[in-house]
């Protein structure tokens, strides 16, 4: 199944929206799904195990923070947890953050992206894995990305390279051209992900009544004139 | 006074009410307007390269268009459809005619696939290939009537038709990614539309074109002795109609970066003209010879609609009366005369009377205003968080650039008196009566003046010193609200300001100010949730579309 980008981005963020993520988080996380996809990096499964996971709580967008520059997200997703630290890493005034247990960290790429500007800009890394993003440079994939990270992981995230041994794995020059080769093609999406996705949107639609039938906004029944 | 002060944009506190927006007309840099005039600059060109329909309209027609930058089609698919099945409602069917636009070729390959996608329409799937997906539905009385002349070997007669004004209406204009299409920003970097809305408004003015070639066709099936073809003067009696509803509301909301472009374009065009210390004599001409154009348009614009006929016949009195003041006052001859008429307007002309001289005082002003079409694309809306802001600069710019929101009590119920919603039947936004409607609490995010408010209210016992980064981690359901206070800042024209949930919402106002930003006249609303109008009557048909003709259709007239 092929969707576009547009479909991509709205129906992530009224999965999320379904799902109960607070006002926010779900237009950053949808985007930020889109973001990924449309660059040949596999979301739709993480932004569903986050959605699955959450439970209301808003806790899980604010892991536990033992100091300035340390926090626990106790294997909560990036996806709920990612917009706030990403704004604290934009502030800090250490290097970097670094947080234990967070799950999806990719998701917190396409989030920096947005709070990149002027002079500052990004880097992300776990483990193996990571990426470089700059308001002008765009994002680079550092490190081995061939298999997605299962399970939480420590993440370093600031505003200088807290691992520059990792090699560079897709220039932004590339990262670029997946996001043009999707807009004309369109994104394959697997249709099991695509149908749950669907159903967490479809908790944002309010069945019909006898009222909202009988103030119809559009045309009545018949328009033969 | 100074040219300085003539070039002072209006506040966003007198702009932005919706009773105001819900009072514009079109202008010269409505999309419908621009469109045709570059289109005519640049000397594209309209080829039909196929018209395989039979004696019922049923089958396919084939539109070329070539621009200096490349080649659109625009596919047409004629159907038949019963009495029963005609509806303009979204959630229809079956319609008469469905429409694709298209950067594929037209071979057999790509008619193929259209043709077992586009006339299921939403149910369908296009590719990236294809901009835009629309269908119509004829007007039959009005259809049936000029296919009736045209077999007789006779011209339909203005009064017997200008007051409908189009053959066809279409029921939905799709762009910009839904149901497979190319996403906007894969169609503005095919190098042919730069500007908002502008394949739509190109699809729209092909299906109009078809309408003229479809009751020709039938005319001729039907009296291939006697049958004639519309002639470009009758074309012009015809634009395609429109049924528009809540669906389009919640755009403007949504897109503040955009309404605050297209708003700030208007609004410095208007300035710009104000700032013009005299008028020549071809100008004063030319704006004397418009403002009688629109009178003789208001006088054959009619609604069932009470408020608005209303507001038309005052518009019937007070345009005319002030056009002979502004003949007898010498007005036009005098220093800054655009800005002495407007200043006068005030005082004499309705809120509608006095947007309506804002869209006639640019007319005559192409010069003056036209390269302002270029400033009315966002190429990027994303509205961006500033995290190192402190609460205390957050406050003090929710308090400047809210203020307007701040003033409500939104306990009151009848400020919370609506909700908007999409509906699971219709897949459209609805609104809902809160105290007596299910779904509330499934409401769609755009209450920005309540939301304003309570943002507001939450940050009154912080530390002023935090920053906005500390602020969302620790309460992250306050990011939206933030992000768009902040993204907002500067963009002054980006929000409606008035309570969008109250009792006295009147959505209707919502979509007339997008379809005004479109071009569209005759808005005609059947309730205050959905409207009807014309696009494209009074513009020349292609074969007439020549750099004159092109600039000089607004607020047509057929009877006078």
């Amino acid at each position: 199944m092929i969707v576009t980008l547009n479909e991509m981005e709205r129906t992530c963020q009224k999965a999320l929206r379904g799902a109960g993520a607070p006002p926010g988080i779900d237009d950053e996380g949808g985007a930020a799904a889109a973001w990924l996809e449309a660059r040949g990096i596999p979301a739709l499964g993480g932004l569903l195990a986050a959605m699955a996971a959450w439970d209301g709580d808003p806790s899980a967008c604010h892991p536990e923070r033992s100091s300035a520059r340390a926090f626990d997200a106790g294997g909560r997703s990036a996806v709920f947890a990612g917009p706030g630290l990403a704004g604290l890493a934009a502030i800090a005034e250490a290097p970097y953050l670094e947080i234990a247990g967070l799950t999806e960290p990719r998701f917190l790429i396409p989030l920096a992206k947005t709070l990149c500007k002027d002079e500052r800009s990004f880097f992300i890394s776990w483990r193996h894995a990571g990426a470089r993003i700059g308001a002008d440079s765009g994002v680079a994939l550092l490190g081995d990305w061939s298999a997605p990270p299962p399970g939480a992981r420590r993440v370093r995230i600031g505003t200088e390279c807290p691992d520059e041994e990792l090699p560079l794995t897709c220039g932004a020059a590339e990262v670029e051209a997946r996001y043009r080769d999707s807009l004309s093609r369109g994104l394959p999406v697997d249709e099991n992900l695509w149908r749950k996705l669907a159903a967490y949107a479809h908790r944002t639609l309010v069945p019909a009544s006898a009222a909202s039938r009988a103030q119809g906004a559009g045309s009545q029944s018949s328009d033969n004139e | 006074m100074t040219q300085a002060a003539a070039l002072s944009l209006r506040a966003p506190a007198t702009v932005m009410r919706l009773e105001r927006l819900g009072s514009f007309h079109q202008t010269r840099l409505s999309f419908m307007r621009s469109l045709l005039r570059r289109m005519a600059r640049e000397g594209w060109s309209l080829t039909r390269e196929g018209f395989d329909l039979d004696g019922r309209g049923v089958g396919t027609a084939v539109y070329a268009v070539r621009t200096p930058r490349g080649s659109v089609r625009l596919i047409a698919f004629g159907h038949e459809l019963a009495a029963e099945d005609r509806t303009d409602r979204v959630i229809a069917e079956r319609w008469d005619a469905t429409f694709a636009l298209t950067t594929a070729p037209g071979d057999d390959a790509t008619l193929a696939r259209l043709a077992a996608n586009v006339p299921l329409q939403e149910a369908g799937r296009c590719s990236p290939k294809e901009l835009v997906l629309s269908r119509a539905n004829k007007s039959l009385r009005m259809f049936e009537a000029v296919v009736a002349d045209l077999a007789a070997g006779r011209q339909p007669k203005p009064q017997a038709v200008s007051a409908i004004g189009y053959l066809m209406r279409t029921t939905a204009v799709y762009g910009n990614g839904k149901y497979g299409l190319s996403d906007l920003a894969h169609t503005f970097g095919g190098g042919i539309f730069s500007r908002p809305f502008e394949a739509e408004m190109l699809s729209v003015y092909l299906i109009r074109e078809f309408s003229f070639d479809l009751v020709a066709h039938l005319a001729r099936a039907r009296a291939p002795e006697t049958a004639v073809p519309l002639s470009p003067a009758s074309k012009r009696l015809f634009g395609i109609g429109n049924a528009t509803g809540l669906g389009m509301a919640p755009f403007l909301i949504g897109h503040p970066v955009l309404l605050h472009r297209w708003i700030a374009a208007r609004e410095t065009a208007i300035a710009r003209v104000r700032a013009l210390e005299g008028s020549d004599a071809e100008s004063r001409a030319r704006f004397l010879e418009i403002m009688a154009r629109a009178i003789a348009h208001l006088a054959e614009w009619r609604t069932d609609d009470a408020r608005l006929m209303a507001r038309i016949e005052t518009l019937r009195r007070e345009i005319p009366a002030f056009r002979a003041w502004l003949i007898e006052a010498k007005v036009l001859e005098d220093a800054y005369p655009w800005n002495a008429l407007l200043e006068e307007s005030a005082a004499r002309l309705s809120m509608e009377g006095q947007e309506l001289l804002n869209s006639l005082i640019l007319e005559p002003q192409g010069e003056v205003i036209d390269d302002l079409e270029d400033s009315l694309a966002a190429a990027d809306e994303t509205l961006a968080l500033d995290p190192a802001m402190s609460l205390g600069g957050l406050a003090d710019l929710i308090r400047r650039h809210y203020a307007w929101a701040l003033k409500t009590d939104y306990q009151a119920p009848e400020a919370q008196h609506f909700f908007w919603y999409v509906s699971e039947e219709k897949l459209e936004p609805r609104l809902g009566a809160r105290a007596s409607e299910e779904g509330a609490e499934k409401e769609m995010p755009i209450a920005m003046a309540r939301d304003a408010a309570r943002l507001l209210a939450a940050l009154q016992d912080l530390p002023p010193a935090m920053s906005v980064a500390e602020f969302l981690f620790q309460h992250p359901g306050y990011r939206r609200t933030v992000r768009r206070a902040q993204g907002l800042a500067g963009r002054d024209y980006g929000e409606i300001h008035d309570n969008l949930l109250g009792a006295d919402l009147v959505a209707v106002d919502l979509l007339r100010c997008k379809l005004a930003m479109f071009g569209a006249v005759k808005f005609d609303p059947k309730s205050d949730r959905w409207t009807r109008i014309a696009m494209y009557q009074g513009a020349p048909a292609f074969e007439d579309l020549d750099p004159g003709t092109a600039g000089d259709w607004a607020f047509p007239a057929f009877l006078a």
